[in-house]
């Protein structure tokens, strides 16, 4: 019996004392808050909240251990645990703080990239409507350049046709007097000459040319005058005199007036003086037209008499 | 007559050391709490969930404080004292936490208007 009253009193006192040794909610918290601020990102961010709140809490632990049961020793972990809980949110304060600082950071690079993007097209763009206008101007300038060689070949072609119609007089009147000189030579031979001339025989010989002098045309024109009827009558008793003969009748001009129309004028008065001779009855298979224009002149362009010559009707004996 | 001087003087000496007596009664200095809850409030403390809580808790440490400090009881007086204390730094956490949330809302809102600015421009977003 006097060993279980020991017993009971050893219990009751151990009892007490775990009692006593247990810490109060207030300890218990304020040991948790500063824990989990500790570990978290007040350690590197608010070092010196972090330490007030590690000086309250040994505060609180010194007081607790003088006092467990004091209120003093509560009121001091209650206040423990709030300093951690403001270093823990002071920390996210400040990252708060590093986040809004790092978006305003990034806005002002987004800007800055922005105005350099808006510089960038402006450049380009300036460049585009540079070269834009600079095309302009060189279409403007070719349309102004083909507009004056168009005016030039203009002028070019109303000279050559003034100069054309210049010289188509001169020939004409070359063609008139040479017609009057020939005119008076013929009215001043005598009977005797003239039955002479007319019964000239054209000699047709193999690879020989004859030029039919005398056979003349309108001006700028293939028309035959009437007085280049004595020569094509000769040329066709020649062809009738020598019926295997075959010919190239060949028409040529002075200088005067454009190569091109030259040439056309030449074929054309070459063929008109073979249809001349068909129609006398001269087969048409045996005579060939060519025009050689002012190509094989036979004598100087730079004189009247020289231009004279060269405007003719040549026959060359084929065969 | 003399004697009659000796009274009064001793009357004197009675009724100073009565008035530094009154003096000396421990006054509760509510200044610090009440400043640290005018502070909470300002900074908006009462609209933010987290910080609300504690700003009501150190309205009513400030209340107890208060009603301890108007009894006799020296003990009463201390716990008062430390009842203020309480007070106070339940206030200083609402208004850390209440600054930590607008400043929390200000980050987000920032990032948010450079997304919006790259977004308008066409510009890539930014790797997080």
């Amino acid at each position: 019996m006097k060993s279980m009253n020991y017993f009971i009193i050893i219990a009751c006192v151990a009892l007490l004392y775990s009692c006593a040794s247990v810490p109060s909610p207030e300890l218990i918290n304020a040991r948790q808050a500063y824990q989990q601020a500790s570990m978290g990102q007040a350690a590197q961010l608010v070092p010196a909240e972090l330490h007030k709140a590690q000086l309250a809490l040994a505060i609180a632990e010194k007081a607790y251990q003088d006092d467990p049961n004091s209120f003093r020793a509560r009121d001091l972990a209650y206040i423990a645990d709030r300093k951690a809980k403001m270093a823990e949110a002071l920390a996210t304060t400040s990252v708060g703080n590093a986040a809004t600082a790092k978006a305003n950071k990034d806005y002002q690079a987004t800007q800055s990239e922005i105005v350099k993007n808006t510089k960038e097209d402006l450049a380009t763009s300036e460049r585009n409507n540079a070269l834009k206008t600079e095309q302009i101007a060189v279409e403007k300038r070719a349309g102004f350049d083909a507009e004056e060689r168009l005016m030039n070949q203009q002028a070019d072609a109303d000279a050559e046709a003034q100069r054309v119609k210049e010289s188509t007089d001169i020939e004409a009147r070359n063609v008139k007097g040479l017609a009057e000189a020939e005119a008076r030579r013929v009215k001043s031979l005598s009977d005797e000459e003239a039955l002479r001339l007319q019964n000239t025989i054209i000699l047709l010989e193999k690879g020989k040319k004859v030029v039919l002098r005398g056979v003349n045309f309108e001006t700028n024109k293939a028309t035959l005058r009437n007085e280049s009827q004595t020569i094509l009558t000769r040329a066709y008793n020649a062809l009738v005199g020598n019926p295997n003969v075959q010919i190239e009748i060949s028409g040529h001009t002075d200088n005067v007036g454009s190569r091109e129309s030259n040439q056309i004028l030449s074929l054309r008065r070459a063929q008109a003086v073979r249809n001349w001779l068909v129609e006398k009855g001269i087969t048409s298979n045996r005579m060939k037209a060519v025009g050689k224009g002012q190509n094989e002149p036979i004598s100087s362009n730079e004189t009247d008499a020289g231009r004279a010559e060269n405007r003719r009707i040549e026959f060359f004996v084929q065969q | 007559m003399k004697q009659v001087n000796m009274i009064m003087l001793a009357g004197s000496v009675l009724f100073a050391a009565m008035i530094a007596g009154c003096g000396s009664t421990p006054v509760l200095n509510k200044e610090a709490s009440t400043s640290a809850i005018r502070v909470a409030e300002e900074s908006g403390a009462s609209t933010v969930p987290s910080a609300s809580l504690y700003l009501q808790l150190a309205k009513e440490g400030l209340e107890n404080a208060k009603a301890l400090s108007t009894r006799d009881d020296k003990n009463d007086k201390e716990r008062a004292e430390s009842m203020l204390l309480r007070a106070q730094a339940d206030a200083e956490l609402a208004a850390a936490l209440s600054r930590g949330d607008a400043d929390k809302k200000e980050a987000t809102e920032a990032i948010e208007r450079v997304r919006q600015l790259r977004q308008d421009n066409q510009l890539p977003q930014e790797r997080k």
